[in-house]
């Protein structure tokens, strides 16, 4: 059954299992360099991706470095 | 930093080669960035955490930098201490890097510090062991406050965040040097590069600036005049300058003159 879910203030409905899943089907490498994901206002740790479940309801962020001052 | 600049440049017990500290955006492309920070001869490069574009990564402004500079990832755009937490939250684990430029904007127009969740903030974080820097405001009574909470370094701000209007209240840098025994390092409001040997003639530890250089009309050409702005004016500072006085005072000596 798919998920609602917010995903970088998008909106989506996603099949996806866990973390790793979810970045696969945003089509983001799970293991490029550089990528941090936050589950409603937590940090998932990388090494966590593979066994965290993504929620109905759920507001992910996935963030990485760009230019900034 | 200059041959003659003896005393080493330290942020939290690392040294560090250059007093300017560099902003990565604003450049008309990455071609320019590079070449004009490494004209810059800064060593500490600031970042900003963004979402990932759903529709397709771009590149990343990591795979560019990071063999060759220190990566000082800011938490730009927040408005909450609890954004900004979270901003360096995530840049920690994106980056590996416990060191934070610590932004908390309280307004759109001026982007002045919101003192109170700066403080907030600032005290959260290092609790968590992260390294803070914390864009300010020029004002004693803060900086003395998150000097005392335990962050690495203050910096104040010249002026509003890209107004190129130079350090507005010296004297109040100046006060802040003096009651704050951690590094002072002038962030925002640089506009050329006497704005700059300004900062460290008043005693700063440091400059960081972004879109003096990467806004400037040739912005390798202003990397290089930063340097050795910052150059010129540590060693004008180490040097100590002559007092200010109300009159004249001849520099010819008064002796042996002729008379008519």
């Amino acid at each position: 059954m798919s998920k609602k879910i917010t995903i970088n203030g998008e909106k989506r409905k996603i099949e996806a299992a866990t973390v790793v899943d979810l970045l696969i089907t945003e089509s983001i490498n799970p293991t490029a360099k550089f990528v941090a994901v936050a589950i409603n206002g937590s940090v998932i740790p990388r090494q966590s991706w593979s066994v965290t479940k993504v929620k109905t309801g759920d507001s992910v962020e996935i963030v990485q470095p760009a230019p900034g001052g | 930093m200059g041959m003659h600049d003896q005393e080493k440049f330290k942020i939290a017990g690392r040294d560090f080669s250059s007093r300017l500290l560099i902003g990565s955006s604003g450049f008309p492309n990455n071609q320019v960035m590079l070449e004009s920070i490494e004209g810059s001869g800064a060593d500490i490069v600031t970042v900003a955490i963004r979402r990932v574009d759903l529709s397709g990564a771009g590149e990343n402004i990591l795979d560019l930098l990071e063999d060759d500079y220190f990566i000082l990832p800011n938490t730009a755009g927040c408005y909450t201490a609890k954004d900004a937490v979270l901003t360096a939250e995530l840049a920690r684990e994106a980056l590996g890097t416990t060191w934070v430029k610590l932004e908390v904007i309280g307004d759109r127009d001026t982007l002045y510090p919101d003192a109170e969740h700066l403080l907030t903030a600032a005290s959260e974080l290092i609790r968590a062991d992260f390294t803070v820097l914390p864009y300010c405001t020029d004002d004693p009574v803060t900086c003395k406050k998150l000097a005392d909470l335990g962050c690495a370094a203050v910096m104040p701000l010249g002026a509003p965040i890209g107004s190129g209007m130079g350090i507005l209240n010296p004297y109040n840098i100046e006060i802040i040097r003096s009651s704050v025994s951690i590094p002072v390092i002038v962030d925002a409001g640089i506009g050329t590069a006497s704005d700059a040997a300004l900062a460290m003639e008043l005693g700063c530890d440091g400059v960081l600036l972004a879109s003096a250089i990467s806004r400037a009309h040739n912005p390798t050409m202003m990397a290089k005049a930063m340097r050795q702005a910052i150059d010129a004016g540590r060693l004008a500072y180490s040097a100590g300058r002559i007092p200010k006085k109300r009159y004249a005072q001849a520099s010819s000596p008064e002796d042996g003159l002729i008379s008519t």
